[in-house]
């Protein structure tokens, strides 16, 4: 074993098992052996595929946040509300911790994963690594964790059911914009980063 | 069955932001950072067990507010109501919204509890090195990851029915103390299963009893 060049091994990071690598057909998965985790996979689309989704993703983006996600209507009073009209009425209201928690899970970190996404992606396209591409994966990697837009996408739902009973609800283009958001971004989330990191190392900077 | 090897064993750390391994060749204590891209190596995540477990306690006791406490409060002409988050999930079931009842009752009840029950047996099992079912709990610490951020689910109800409702003497939806608590619960049980190691599962004292 301990012949093997190290760049032919993979350890598990949920439990510290070395493995040897092995050649894999596109959209295969390794588990680990000894824990069942995800090792690696291979990655059915390229650069190129990554970038499209991550582009497609970005209009989505753009959409479920111009668009109002909804208009409500109580007793003749009626208000069309965006998803920032609706934090920014939150927050005035003294809803100051859910605002902030929503703005970050649903704006600030699918945002950045986004450009991040884009950012490594637009020249590896194209062959080459991008400057300072250690950072931009570092926060690729970091606020992955934090993006939420399908649990928010949910809560939209309950939240215009338990509406209902008060006022008439109509969902406008911007929620639905968020419901091909959530498809899109889970699509990007799931970059396997090592492969991305090995892809831009052979590549020039 | 062959024993398994571990990067441990073989003086090689991995490398946790771009998975480069590495030789550990420095001296013990040394600050070691990954040549490719620059973050600290650890065999292990560093405090883990401590930082697992301040988090968890924090959760713990604020999970005791964000039910007890009134998370939004609605007024409208048929009068004014106080809302918990288990009265939240009654309205909805009450409502003939079963479907949506028991998913709100998931995210919000079951998700949050089982979540911290099952950082406190992994945080406990790891301390004590236990043999104790480890793929059983290496699965339920893929479960926890996978779950987790599911009890996020009310904080954005709330944010929404107060931000949407806003029609003054007609009907108003208004914040509760209940919601900050809560909202904090589902954070720092995030911080904590980001904080726990899993690799401590398996850290045990002999190698590979099952």
């Amino acid at each position: 074993m301990t012949t093997l060049a190290v760049t032919q091994l993979l350890v598990c990071e949920q439990c510290d098992a070395v493995h040897r690598k092995a050649h894999m057909r596109r959209g295969e998965l390794a588990q680990c052996a000894r824990c069942g985790a995800r090792l690696e996979r291979a990655q059915r689309l390229t650069p190129d595929g990554m970038l499209a989704l991550t582009i497609a993703a970005a209009i989505m983006f753009v959409l479920a946040n111009v668009y109002p996600i909804v208009r409500v209507d109580v007793h003749g009073a009626h208000g069309v509300s965006t998803f920032w009209g609706a934090i920014l009425a939150s927050w005035e209201e003294g809803s100051e911790t859910t605002s902030v928690l929503a703005a970050v899970t649903v704006f600030f970190a699918p945002l950045a994963e986004l450009l991040a996404a884009a950012y490594v992606l637009i020249p590896l396209a194209r062959g080459r690594r991008a400057p300072h591409f250690a950072a931009a994966m570092r926060v690729l990697r970091l606020v992955g964790a934090w993006s939420m837009p399908e649990v928010f996408l949910l809560g939209a739902i309950v939240a215009l059911v338990k509406l209902g009973d008060l006022a008439t609800v109509d969902p406008g283009i911007g929620l639905w914009a968020f419901g091909a958001l959530t498809w899109l971004i889970t699509l990007v989330t799931a970059f396997d980063h090592q492969w991305l990191w090995d892809t831009a190392m052979e590549s020039p900077a | 069955m062959t024993a398994t090897v571990t990067a441990r064993d073989l003086g090689l750390l991995p490398c946790s932001q771009c998975g480069l391994l590495s030789r550990e060749n420095g001296k013990a204590g040394d600050a070691l950072a990954c040549p490719r891209c620059g973050s600290a190596l650890h065999a292990r995540k560093p405090d883990s067990l401590a930082r697992t477990w301040a988090f968890l306690i924090a959760a713990m006791i604020l999970y005791v507010p964000a039910n007890t406490l009134t998370v939004m409060r609605t007024e409208s002409l048929f009068g004014t109501d106080d809302h918990t988050i288990l009265g939240g999930v009654v309205d909805l079931w009450k409502d003939g919204s079963w479907d949506l009842a028991a998913i709100v009752f998931i995210a919000s009840i079951v998700v949050p509890i089982l979540k911290m029950l099952a950082l406190a047996v992994l945080a406990l099992t790891a301390q004590r090195r236990s043999n104790w079912r480890r793929h059983q709990r290496a699965r339920l610490y893929r479960m926890l990851d996978a779950v987790g951020h599911w009890s996020m689910l009310d904080v954005y109800v709330v944010a929404l029915l107060v931000g949407l409702v806003r029609f003054r003497g007609i009907a108003e939806v208004l914040p509760g103390p209940g919601i900050a608590a809560f909202g904090a619960v589902v954070v720092l049980t995030l911080w904590s299963s980001m904080s726990l190691d899993p690799r401590l599962i398996w850290d045990t004292a002999d190698a590979d009893p099952a």
